[in-house]
């Protein structure tokens, strides 16, 4: 369904590289993590797929969604698609909704957008989709401000918004790093649940291994613009393969560390300047 | 809500009390007595001290200052000295000139301000975006009265479209009045959007970065249908502060531009009657002034509770 080749993203004139040429392919329904550390490459590498970077970005290489090419495409081309074809739950609930807009109207929007529907059974799918997200008061949620919900509230409608049209890939960017953790726990379960129903492919994206190991079974590590490592989540836990991957599952499994113990940090077995790994 | 409007009725009050004593300080500190002035040098002291008492300038200013807020309460602006007509109607005939002429130039300064100011910063990057900033200075540098006159030397001396100067009521002949306040609206206008550009330019680059933004381009808006769908309304609550603001120097302007345009307002009839030393007739004029755009920033700080629901009272989370 999604194919990615030699995806290259840099900045400015003088060509800051971001992305240095990642491939990967996701088929109907999978759901694949990706996880690096900040500045890794992994916003950039969700914003190229939805044609959404900033202008002073330079791209190459290939994204084909359901065999179209969508690299090079003009703006008026790749809008239908968004939050019909493929969508995105961001990260930030706190601003990632219009403070101005009732949340229902919102969600609305991207029904009305895409399918061209009336307001009034517009509402209904509304209501009918808060619900589905775990929403327990699905009429007052639609009628309140983004300002007067909870952060865990906000997360749901966002994913409703991103799920209304059955999209068949939902790019979800570290979307319960900003909630707590209980708060986290269920954003998580309500998203395996929808992604499970409407039958969308997933790219989730994550710094944390333990989050992504609950929406996902296969993961992609990436550092510095590259994908380093790509497997099912069990056996990157028990056998990774490259330094970095060893040192990020150490950092997830504090569990096995002694008390009293210095934490692990992904340096004691991944040495960034060479690139090598760090005999133990 | 309703505390909120009262409270805001309290500021308006104090506010207004404040600006008469001010302006009743600063005329009755000018230099001059009416009535040497109306009836020159060498006049007798009896008819002076006479004149004096008819005016009521020989009372203390403390008794003036209250009759003068009192009759203002009551509607009554007091009479000029020169011509002896009560200033309310002086002011009454003119008032809507000067209304019309800046309401008209606001409207018309937002409207070219806001889809250059978006086009600013939606093309930043860009040469529209350039050459929509660049208008921008240029135009800020356009005296109002400089634009007045090129606008009547082009358009009414060679092209003949539209009258130089002069006013016609909205009751006598809509389609004359309209026409006559054609070229006072676009010179005042002018500058004020120039302006407004920028603020408008920066607003919309701030909307550009926020996350709502982003989102509203994730479900399929185009960049041009997400500024005004999702930014305007956000951008509009910093807007209509400068608005407010800007409403202020534009009644400013409308005294220069009514005078190039020779209209009958406000301002005309602020210049005569500096110009004749008619104290009554400039205290209630400016106090009209002050009452305006007081009333104006009353009704900006009313809009914020309109434009934005986290301002609004009521339960949150």
């Amino acid at each position: 369904m999604l194919q990615v080749r030699d995806l290259e993203v840099s900045f400015g004139r003088r060509r800051v590289p971001a992305l240095r040429g990642i491939s990967f392919d996701l088929a109907t329904g999978q759901r694949l993590g990706l996880i690096g550390e900040s500045g890794s490459g992994k916003s950039v590498t969700a914003l190229a797929l939805l044609g959404l970077l900033p202008e002073n970005a330079h791209t190459g290489g290939s994204i084909r969604l359901n065999d179209h090419e969508l690299l090079g495409r003009p703006e008026r081309d790749l809008a239908p698609l968004r939050g019909n074809a493929m969508s995105m739950v961001f990260q930030e609930p706190m601003t990632a909704l219009d403070p101005t807009m009732p949340v229902g109207r919102q969600v609305a929007e991207v029904l009305r957008l895409h399918a061209g529907a009336e307001a009034g059974p517009a509402r209904s799918r509304v209501l009918a989709v808060l619900a589905e997200v775990g929403v327990p008061d699905p009429v007052r949620v639609a009628d309140s401000y983004p300002h007067q919900l909870s952060g865990g509230q906000r997360q749901r409608a966002l994913i409703a918004m991103a799920l209304i049209n059955r999209p068949d890939l939902v790019i979800c960017d570290e979307p319960t790093t900003a909630l707590d953790v209980t708060v986290q726990a269920r954003v998580l379960a309500v998203l395996d649940q929808v992604l499970a129903a409407k039958g969308a492919a997933c790219l989730f994206i994550s710094h944390d291994l333990a989050v992504v190991s609950q929406v996902c079974s296969e993961v992609m590590v990436m550092l510095e613009g590259r994908i380093v490592e790509r497997g099912p989540i069990a056996r990157l836990f028990v056998a990774p393969e490259h330094p970095y991957t060893r040192g990020l599952v150490a950092t997830a499994r504090l569990d096995l560390v002694e008390p009293g113990a210095r934490l692990p940090v992904v340096e004691d077995f991944y040495d960034r300047a060479t690139g090598a790994a760090v005999p133990q | 809500m309703i505390q909120q409007v009262l409270g805001r009725v309290g500021i308006f009050a104090v506010s207004l009390l404040g600006a008469s004593a001010v302006i009743f300080l600063v005329c009755s500190a000018l230099p001059g007595d009416i009535a040497q002035i109306m009836l020159g040098e060498g006049a007798d002291p009896a008819a002076l001290a006479a004149l004096r008492a008819e005016l009521g300038t020989d009372r203390p200013a403390v008794v003036r200052y209250g009759g003068w807020v009192a009759g203002m309460a009551g509607g009554d602006f007091g009479v000029s000295y020169l011509t002896r007509t009560p200033v309310a109607n002086l002011l009454a005939p003119r008032v809507g000139v000067t209304l019309w002429l800046v309401g008209f130039s606001m409207g018309l300064a937002v409207l070219i301000a806001l889809p250059l100011g978006m086009l600013a910063a939606q093309k930043q990057r860009h040469w529209q975006g350039l050459l929509a900033s660049s208008l921008a200075q240029v135009g800020m540098a356009i005296p109002a009265f400089w634009a007045g006159i090129i606008l009547v030397l082009v358009f009414a001396v060679s092209l003949r479209w539209l009258p130089a100067n002069g006013y016609v009521p909205l009751r006598t002949d809509p389609l004359q009045w309209a026409l006559h306040l054609v070229l006072p609206t676009v010179a005042l206008a002018g500058v004020q959007a120039a302006v407004l550009v920028r603020y408008v330019r920066s607003a919309f680059i701030e909307v550009l970065a926020e996350d709502y933004y982003r989102t509203a381009r994730s479900i399929g808006w185009i960049p041009w249908k997400a500024m005004l769908r999702h930014g305007l309304r956000n951008a509009a609550l910093s807007l209509v502060t400068v608005v407010g603001l800007q409403l202020s120097s534009v009644l400013v302007g409308a005294i220069i531009v009514e005078s190039v345009f020779a209209l009958p307002g406000l301002g005309s009839l602020l210049l005569s009657a500096v110009a004749q030393r008619d104290l009554m007739v400039i205290q209630g004029t400016v106090m009209f002034l002050v009452l305006a755009v007081l009333v104006i920033n009353f009704l900006v700080d009313l809009s914020y509770l309109v434009i934005d629901p986290r301002l609004r009272p009521g339960v949150s989370r």
